[in-house]
């Protein structure tokens, strides 16, 4: 008994002198990913600024909270519109359904998790309070919330930092879960609209980063000579094997013959022979 | 005339305490003494409620209070804060006179208890010429009155519980004064120990017998060990503090007191733990002794400071670590492991001195 209790205050001497595990919140932000469900706010569209909605009020129908009350209505331009949008944060399950299911993508879901108000009408948004907490998002990033879907604004990286790591740079109020690992963007991450327009233009490839080699042998055929992202020399005639290997299988000839059924042919007979039943070794068995 | 008779009664020998020929003169310096020393005993209790929440908060890899001033330093002083602003609840059943003064029963005789413990060498004047001496009353009879004041907290706690109205807090005091009761038997053994080593009973003595020999933790291990554990019970501290048991019986015996009646009681424990913390200073591990002549530059209070805040760190310590004891193996290892260790103790120690003393190897 002298022995465990020396052991246990052994180790909680040692947790004594190794280092903490908690934030201190208000001065420290904890690093959220990429897919963590916060706010929705709604996206505008690049070129007009407007909200993308068209106000078919499928995410009214899907919420499972009822907490979209969608009415619809024209632009002043003539496109339908939600005439009436509101969106109940105090209702709100944060499930993301909504964005799933809007067919405009002009849903995202935001981090903002400090949503407390002094009053409960406050906490009842309308398209305009959705579209600043986009924008806000928008202002600490430095990037926009291009091209959502749900659950991610994006493929999630392979690797993202823990509140420890982040570049001590990094203050609070800016966005910090989009950080990736130092270096490159992840695949897929969002870029900037005119980033965008400027590729296309270009002819250079869209995906940022690395992408896997099979992908990246992919849009190798696909792109000019110049701008091939050179491959490692393992990878650099999979397709051509892999095509080699089947088309060696499938001919029956001179080289290739078939000889399998030497094998399982212990009486020489080949497909005259039979199996007796009522004899041999399972035929014993009961 | 009282003055003289109290002068009696400390004085017992010529040459304790360097005492001018006026009583009254020596009645203020006892008193200035008085105030400085109990005023930094209380501080001390009151930052340990934040040191204990600051060492257990890294054991468990946490803070700890943080927010309140730099890092939390402001933290006893918003829950002083607090309790005084709350409001003082009297049950009905209860005993109302009793109730208001049991607290008060359970928190005085643990602050007076630092009467007697010497915060430097008691044979020297104090500070300023007398003073700011370095013990505020220097007993030649000091453990008797530490055991004997520790003895009248009991009071306290049955008082608290009793006078509550509340069949729960009756119940835990009671649990609370047996405990109590069986772990001063075994305190007191533990200590005869060195008290026999050291030959008086006067704490400044014990402090100067221990620089001639080595500190008496050393001979008197497994008395240390006893008085230690048994000082954790008298406290009614984790690992025995099922009386108080925070998630069990809600408190216990103090469950019925609000505002600064409970702040007593919760700050009447951190005394307790002090008393026990600088008596095992003081009779175990050297007083206000240096251990090696080169550090004696550092003065007498800061090293009994020092090894006191050691203690503490080890009562910390363990409360962080270890479960609590049911109530019957509570009691089953006081009378059946630590007495019979501390009944040992003395009698090995008193044949070693009595052959000592026969055959003059006894320094």
């Amino acid at each position: 008994m002298i022995k465990e209790i020396a052991q246990g205050l052994g180790l909680t001497l040692r947790h004594f002198f190794k280092k903490n595990v908690t934030l201190q919140y208000p001065k420290e932000m904890r690093n959220f990913h990429p897919r963590f469900r916060g706010a929705v706010g709604m996206v505008r569209d690049q070129e007009t600024g407007k909200e993308r909605c068209v106000g078919c009020g499928l995410c009214a129908a899907v919420c499972p909270s009822n907490c979209l009350t969608v009415v619809p209505g024209t632009d002043d331009v003539g496109l339908r519109n939600a005439k009436i949008y509101l969106y109940d944060m105090g209702r709100c399950v944060f499930c993301g359904m909504c964005v799933e299911v809007c067919p405009e993508l002009a849903l995202v879901m935001t981090h903002e998790f400090e949503l407390s108000v002094y009053d409960r009408s406050q906490l009842i948004l309308d398209a305009g309070a959705m579209l600043r907490l986009s924008d806000r998002e928008k202002e600490r990033t430095g990037e926009s919330i291009e091209e959502p879907g749900f659950p991610a604004v994006t493929d999630a990286p392979s690797t993202f930092l823990k509140h420890n790591q982040l570049d001590p740079r990094i203050q609070r109020g800016k966005f910090q879960s989009h950080q990736p690992a130092l270096g490159t963007l992840p695949y897929g991450y969002p870029m900037k609209y005119e980033e965008y327009l400027k590729k296309i233009r270009e002819g250079k490839p869209l995906v940022q980063g690395t992408l896997p080699p099979n992908f990246q042998e992919i849009q190798n055929k696909y792109l000019p000579e110049d701008s091939r992202v050179p491959m490692p020399k393992f990878v650099e005639n999979q397709a051509d094997t892999a095509a080699e290997v089947r088309i060696k299988h499938m001919t029956v000839g001179d080289i290739n013959k078939v000889e399998s059924h030497k094998y399982y042919d212990e009486d020489g007979q080949g497909s005259k022979k039979r199996v007796e039943l009522g004899k041999g070794e399972w035929a014993d068995k009961k | 005339m009282f003055s003289l008779a109290l002068f009696d009664v400390v004085n017992a020998t010529e040459a304790r305490v360097n005492a001018p020929e006026e009583p009254v003169i020596w009645f203020l310096q006892t008193f200035v003494t008085l105030f400085i020393i109990m005023n930094v005993v209380m501080v001390i209790m009151a930052y340990q409620t934040w040191a204990e929440r600051k060492v257990m908060a890294l054991a468990q890899q946490r803070f700890g209070p943080m927010r309140t001033g730099p890092i939390g330093l402001l933290q006893p002083i918003a829950d002083a804060v607090k309790l005084l602003n709350k409001e003082y609840i009297v049950p009905r059943d209860a005993d109302k006179t009793l109730f208001f003064f049991a607290p008060i029963i359970a928190f005085i005789p643990a602050l007076a208890a630092f009467a007697v413990i010497p915060w430097g060498d008691a044979t020297g004047e104090g500070l300023f010429g007398g003073w700011i001496r370095p013990i505020i009353a220097n007993l030649n009879m000091g453990i008797l009155y530490l055991l004997a004041l520790s003895s009248i907290g009991v009071y306290g706690i049955v008082m608290s519980g009793y006078t509550s109205g509340n069949k729960y807090a009756t119940l835990g005091s009671i649990r609370s004064s047996a405990q109590v009761v069986s772990y001063e038997l075994t305190m007191g053994l533990g200590l005869m120990g060195t008290l026999i080593m050291a030959g008086s009973l006067n704490l400044n003595d014990v402090v100067i017998a221990q620089q001639n020999t080595m500190w008496y933790i050393i001979p008197q291990f497994f008395g240390f060990i006893v008085y230690a554990i048994s000082g954790i019970a008298e406290t009614n501290r984790n690992p025995f503090d099922l009386p108080e048991a925070e998630s069990e019986l809600v408190a216990g015996y103090h469950l019925e007191y609000g505002a600064m009646h409970f702040g007593m009681v919760y700050l009447g424990e951190y005394i307790n733990m002090n008393v026990i913390a600088a008596t095992v200073a003081t009779l175990y591990l050297g007083g206000w002794a240096a251990p090696a002549s080169f550090l004696e530059f550092i003065p007498g209070p800061i090293w009994l400071f020092l090894k006191f805040a050691f203690f503490l760190f080890i009562y910390y310590w363990i409360r962080v670590t270890l479960p609590r004891f049911r109530y019957d193996q509570l009691m089953g290892f006081c009378w059946k492991v630590l007495f019979p260790i501390a009944l040992a103790n003395v009698a090995i120690t008193a044949v070693f001195k009595y052959l000592g003393i026969t055959f003059g190897w006894w320094g």
